[in-house]
Order: structure tokens, then sequence, then C-alpha cells
């Protein structure tokens, strides 16, 4: 019988941030707040503003090529996963970068290098996993 | 008291934004994990699903899931680190070593000289079907 459950909130019973889904093959869980995507975004390296977010409050632009996405909800810890890229179409090189460094619970930082020189790039995007604070 | 809800759809209180619980476990990652490959035995710093991770050679990495995929063919991404400055870092899969459905294998090279290199900062999602 299909069901609908409406609710606004979910909440674990034995620990509140901690439900199990059964996976697709029905043999295993897996963690449904682990598994969430907890922030990403799309932006225009030009202008430095972004497009449509998850999870973000600015994005920070510290200079070409590299932008610091600010976060609205804080990551527990800077062991988070980050991954970005960029649109091919608008690169100069065959060889294009984006460097993820300095995590930090409230932001991280994304350089794009198109040739090995810094650029802003339309149509940045980056997305992040982790647990939240 | 643990408990278990059977249901298809979920929506909010108001009877929107609608969402079937398929999207919810096939949208969600299966694994993901950050550990600094730059050191002698890389482990992983935070992870969900990752048992451990195995130095392979310079720049490549196997993350071994605890519960492993229903198959060999779901996606991964990878970031690394700018390496100290050099040129490059890009993750990608390894085509010489297939990805299986308990082990995913990351290999970072320096895009200007496509050599391959240890990073920090190492990370992966694995989107997917769990067996």
């Amino acid at each position: 019988m299909a069901s609908l459950l409406k609710v606004d909130a979910l909440t674990g019973v034995t620990a509140a941030g901690s439900i199990s889904v059964t996976g697709e093959g029905n043999s295993t869980t897996t963690n449904l707040q682990q598994g969430l995507t907890k922030g990403w975004g799309h932006f225009e390296g030009s202008d430095g503003t972004l497009d449509d977010s998850f999870n973000m409050a600015s994005l920070t632009d510290n200079g070409t090529g590299i932008f610091s996405p600010q976060f609205s909800n804080s990551m527990a810890n800077v062991h988070y996963t980050c991954n970005a890229n960029m649109n091919s179409s608008v690169v100069s090189s065959n060889q294009t970068e984006v460097s993820i460094g300095t995590y930090a619970t409230g932001s991280v930082k994304l350089t794009f290098r198109d040739g090995g020189s810094t650029v802003d790039k339309d149509d940045s995007v980056f997305i992040i996993h982790g647990d939240l604070a | 008291m643990a408990s278990e809800l059977r249901v298809n759809t979920l929506k909010d209180a108001a009877g929107n934004n609608s969402i079937a619980t398929s999207f919810v476990a096939g949208g969600s990652a299966k694994a993901w994990v950050k550990f600094d490959g730059s050191i002698t035995t890389p482990v992983a710093q935070d992870s969900l699903n990752s048992a451990s991770i195995t130095d392979s050679a310079t720049g490549s990495y196997i993350n071994n899931v605890t519960s492993a995929l229903s198959n060999a063919n779901y996606m991964m991404t990878t970031a690394g680190e700018h390496d100290g400055g050099s040129f490059a870092s890009v993750g990608e899969y390894n085509h010489d070593s297939p990805n299986t459905t308990t082990a995913s294998k990351i290999q970072y090279h320096n895009v200007a000289n496509s050599a391959a290199v240890d990073v920090g900062n190492a990370g992966q999602v694995i989107h997917g079907d769990l067996a």
C-alpha cells in the first residue's frame, strides 16, 4: 500500500542525529544524516555571487580565482569532504584545477586555476559531505 | 525504543516539498572519506562507510568500504589539496585497476606533468546503490 508521511523534521529515537535507511539491495542500511549533502553552491567567478546554493550564507571573494563559501550551519569538524569543478567550456587550456584547502568548520577555500594561473570562472560548483555541528 | 517506519513518500507538515523515499535512499551518499594522503600510512580523519584507506602507490589510494555497493558502476568524486605550491592535483578513476564493490580507487596527478602525486586533504564521495 502506498503511504505518505507529512512531517517537518526527522529525528532518530536512539540517537537524535542518526536514522538508518535500508539500502537499495535490501540487505544493508546507511546512515541518513551522514549521507546527506550538507552544502552545495553554483556561482559565477566573474562577479563572485552565488546563483543557487544550499546551507551557504555568502561567498567571499579572496582575489582572482580564490573563493571561500561561508556556511550557514557549521560543520562539526574540519574533516569533511569538498569537491568542486568548473565549466569546461570556459577554460583556455587542458590544465585546469580546483584546489581545496583551508578547511574550517564555517568555510572552505577554493582556488581555481587554468593553465597554472588563478582565474575567475563562471559556472563554478562545489558540494560538501560530512557531519554538521 | 527503536522503531521502524515504512513509507513511500515524505512531505513537510504543510503537505509541500514531496519527495519519494526512494530518492532519499538513492540520492544519499553511500560513503565519503577525508584523509591525509601525504603521510606514510593514511587513515580516515572522518568518514561514512569507510573501513580503511590503502596507500597502493604514490598518488594512488583505495577506499575500502564497509558495506559493499551492489555493483561497480557507482559514481565517485574526488578532491585533493594543491600540493605544496606545485601545479596541481587532480583525482580520477584508475582505468587500469577498476573499482570493485568494496574497493574504490583514487589516483592523483600533477596536471602540469601528469606525474602521480601524494596529496593532503584528500577526499572522496560515493553515490550509488548499496548491496
